[in-house]
């Protein structure tokens, strides 16, 4: 177990190496840079021009500016954001836990609502609330999450005269405002990812209804809710667990589009803006970021497994390596 | 025929807009100020005329007006962008102003004093002197505290911006700025410079303390100033806030105790919070959601404005076809102008070289209407006298960076174009590649997009067509309108430069032809039930909030 998981954890420590130069190389080589566009608007002079480029630092070739990357971020300094001025480090970080409680949120409430929906409509097999569930989970997978999120909110405001209150400030500082802020993005976001789970719960826990041991296991005369939560979800909830640890990288993909209709501050909002400014500093801090926590949660699903079934646990430590 | 099919698009791309959300030129803006009066202008700290119909002012509350999106900086000479210097703006002065009295039509405010109270200009050109007004003080915020405003701040701004700002062109030719007194800051120049006076007045000048010049704040993230609100709280991508301040200088306002600007970057949640009543004022709608906005609320006032950032079609000029004039001129003739205005914006107007909004400098439309005639066989046949009887083909640039609309434009003109045989693929990129490489760097064959909102003649003017000009991003080398353009800038009395200036424009449209001018649409700002006195005019900076007051 312990092997795995330091071997997990270097393997990700070298992909987001790899990532941090390829995207490092890659930003620089699409057309467009951040001087030119901060001073799109006004009828500025070459010096100027000129000045600003070696101010960011991007008259030198492109290896050598990674090295003063490398060089800097080693220390723990990320470098200055070009079109703010201000540390790379607290702009981002100062954004990435919004972007985790939404992301969290839409986990939580695709969970509970996916297996809630997944196991009733299992039980209740092709009876009506079987149909409504699986009809529903095909609508939400069908729908995007941004159309979803806008319609939430066009239909609070023209029927309640309601939207979520204006501005962010912070969970930890009004908890209550927050959550009416992130519900309805939550919702929208974690919409898809609840209907894939109720669908792959259903027949998952169909399956495993169906075979031997769980036939054993009733013949021995056990309760059904004990067949049911006990041995039979169990064993069916292994693809489900693989299908979130895949689906949170959709997920953070979304909250991009979700903080911008929900006028939220969190990561992917100043990522996106940063690609559109050609502020690399910060692209590649975010990038960075987005990359530890995909790294993250896959390292973290894979360790689950061996809660859920403790097969899993005995192989990994068997060292089939 | 297809437009109606265009038509049905544009519908469909609109209400997707609702989605995607719009690009953002704000509260538009510019200003373009008659002003020059070489004699002052006097009477100045008197809050200006409230419209009539509008009842009595009524003190207190807070104005929420949704913003598109945020700054990246506070500081005024970092940035030229809209969202800077609205926000700067409400909290600081200028030299000089546009005056917001009711009785000036959007666009025809002339100059008035801010923090000068009288200026004059010497008998060779070259000395500008500004009185300032004595009875202005700094907010009261720390490194500042409320001192008063003395010439020295305004010698050590405009040094700040001649060392680093990009407004630097502004101060063109001057070779020093001193401060005889407290209250006297006098302006030299090497040789007469016109559009001088209309810079002070300008949207990107504001003043900052010493203090800030000399980094004892952050004048990245901190706004110190004088102007009629307290800047208290930036939070990037989130919202500032402003509280009234006590001390303004013109009497009686403002009447609001504050104002605050959140950001919404969605436009269809844009709307929604102001059907919802958390916003007072949406900027930026179509008119689809207009029509539905004013359904929606029921004493919600819609405003129209004339636009001020111009769609265009621009020709790389040192290519070929390009670099012949009959070619520049077929295309400019093969696109139906009021057709594409129509379709696009549902308003608008012709407009010139110096946009329509400009209306000292601009050209009347009626003559525009002359210039640019939508005229097919005329097209066809200068194209065959220019070689190329059969068209040609061609890649046009466009971006959806500035929203649908925009691409919806470059479609109509590819449709007009194939009209005379010129066969135009369009390429879309996007708006950071379109603005900070192919564009700036003039590479591309043709394209489509909007031009900024400047103020000055001379920025839509020699900037933009002198062979040296800093946004000359079409390869434009006529030596004879470089002698035309130096001239206008040289020449101070105001309705002689007006004559040089309408010259200098009916010049390029038919010697030049490029970049063309297709339509000026209008802008459209919806007023909540309780918004009284909106005086705006076109220019960045949102101080007529001074004299907003929202009715009980």
């Amino acid at each position: 177990m312990l092997r795995l998981f330091v071997r997990r954890i270097l393997y990700g420590f070298l992909i987001l190496n790899l990532m941090t130069v390829l995207l490092f190389v890659l930003v620089r080589l699409v057309p467009g840079d951040a001087v030119a566009i901060q001073l799109a608007d006004a009828a500025v002079s070459e010096e100027r021009i000129a000045e600003l480029t070696a101010e960011f630092g991007l008259d030198v070739p492109i290896h050598s500016q990674l090295v003063d990357w490398y060089s800097g971020a080693i220390t723990g300094d990320f470098g200055t954001s070009f079109s703010t001025g201000q540390s790379v480090a607290s702009m981002v970080f100062g954004r990435l836990p919004l972007t985790l409680i939404l992301t969290g949120l839409s986990v939580a409430i695709a969970i509970v609502l996916g297996i809630g929906a997944g196991v009733t409509s299992a039980i209740r097999r092709n009876g009506w609330v079987d149909n409504v569930v699986r009809f529903l989970s095909v609508l939400s997978l069908s729908l995007p999450n941004f159309w979803l999120g806008l319609m939430l909110l066009t239909i609070t405001s023209v029927v309640w005269k309601w939207v979520p209150p204006l501005g962010w400030e912070g969970f930890v500082e009004s908890p209550w405002t927050s959550i009416q802020q992130l519900f309805m993005p939550a919702l929208a976001l974690g919409a898809s990812l609840g209907a894939s789970i109720a669908r792959l719960t259903r027949s998952s826990l169909l399956e495993v209804l169906g075979s031997d041991f769980i036939r054993t296991v009733r013949a021995k005369g056990a309760p059904e809710r004990v067949v049911l939560y006990k041995h039979a979800l169990r064993n069916s909830l292994i693809p489900v667990i693989t299908l979130i640890g895949i689906q949170i990288g959709a997920l953070l993909g979304g909250t991009v589009i979700l903080e911008s209709i929900f006028s939220l501050p969190g990561l992917g909002r100043e990522v996106f803006g940063a690609l559109n400014r050609r502020d690399y500093p910060v692209l590649q801090m975010g990038a960075i970021l987005y990359g530890a926590i995909f790294i993250v949660v896959n390292i973290a699903v894979d360790l689950s497994y061996g809660l859920v079934n403790p097969r899993m646990r005995v192989r990994a430590n068997g060292g089939t390596s | 025929m297809r437009r109606s099919g265009i038509h049905r698009w544009l519908a469909a791309l609109f209400a997707l807009a609702l989605l995607a959300g719009a690009c953002g030129g704000d509260d538009g803006g510019t200003d373009e100020v008659g002003a020059g009066d070489t004699e002052t202008d006097g009477d100045t700290g008197d809050a200006p005329v409230p419209e009539e119909g509008e009842g009595e002012p009524q003190p207190g509350g807070t104005l929420i007006v949704a913003a598109t999106s945020d700054g990246d900086t506070l500081d005024p000479h970092a940035s030229a962008s809209f969202n800077v210097h609205n926000r700067v703006g409400l909290a600081s002065s200028r030299l000089l102003k546009p005056d917001l009295s009711a009785e000036y039509e959007y666009g025809e405010a002339p100059l008035t004093g801010d923090l000068a109270e009288e200026w004059e200009v010497s008998d060779d050109l070259l000395t500008y002197t500004f009185h300032l007004r004595d009875d202005v003080v700094w907010h009261d915020m720390a490194p500042v505290n409320g001192r008063p405003f003395v010439a020295d701040d305004v010698v050590a701004t405009f040094e700040r911006i001649l060392d680093e700002g990009f407004q630097a062109y502004m101060l063109e030719n001057v070779t020093s700025i001193e401060a005889p007194d407290e209250h006297t800051v006098v302006i030299t120049l090497s040789q007469p410079f016109a559009p001088l006076l209309n810079y002070m007045g300008n949207h990107h000048m504001w003043i900052m303390p010493r203090e800030g010049v000399e980094g004892e704040y952050d004048v990245s993230t901190q706004v110190i100033g004088t102007g009629p609100f307290m800047l208290t709280e930036w939070d990037r991508g989130v919202t500032t806030v402003y509280e009234k301040n006590p001390d303004y200088f013109e009497e009686g306002v403002p009447y609001l105790d504050g104002v605050e600007m959140p950001v919404v970057p969605d436009q269809g949640a844009r709307t929604a919070a102001f059907r919802a009543g958390e916003t007072h004022i949406i900027t930026a709608v179509n008119p689809e959601e207009t029509a539905s906005l004013l359904a929606a609320v029921p004493d919600a006032r819609h405003l129209q404005y004339i636009g001020t950032a111009p769609l265009i079609m621009y020709v790389n000029m040192e290519q070929e076809p390009f670099n012949d004039l009959r070619v520049r001129r077929a295309m400019s003739m093969a696109v139906d102008r009021e057709g594409l205005g129509d379709a696009l914006y549902g308003s608008g107007h012709y407009t010139g070289p110096v946009n329509a909004h400009v209306k000292a400098f601009a050209l009347p439309e009626d003559e525009l209407a002359e210039l640019m005639p939508y005229d097919v066989e005329a097209a066809k046949q200068l194209l065959a006298d220019a070689g190329y009887p059969d068209g040609f083909s061609t890649t046009l640039m466009t971006t959806a960076g500035y929203g649908p609309r925009i691409v919806n434009g470059a479609e109509w003109v590819v449709e007009d174009l194939a009209a005379i045989g010129i066969d135009a693929e369009i390429e879309v990129v996007d708006y950071a590649t379109y603005i900070g490489q192919r564009w700036a760097n003039v590479e591309y064959e043709m394209a489509v997009g909007l031009q900024t909102p400047f103020q000055e003649a001379d920025e839509w003017l020699r900037a933009q067509h002198h062979s040296d000009g800093s946004r000359n991003w079409w390869n434009i080398n006529d030596p004879e309108l470089d002698t035309m353009l130096d001239e206008q800038a040289a020449t101070v009395d105001e309705d002689e430069r007006i004559s040089l200036i309408q010259d200098i424009q009916r010049y390029i449209v038919e010697e030049v032809s490029n970049p063309m001018q297709l339509w000026i649409g209008d802008t459209e700002i919806i007023l909540g039930p309780t918004v009284r006195n909106y005086l705006s005019q076109p220019q960045y900076g949102t101080n007529h909030y001074a004299y907003v007051w929202l009715e009980e």
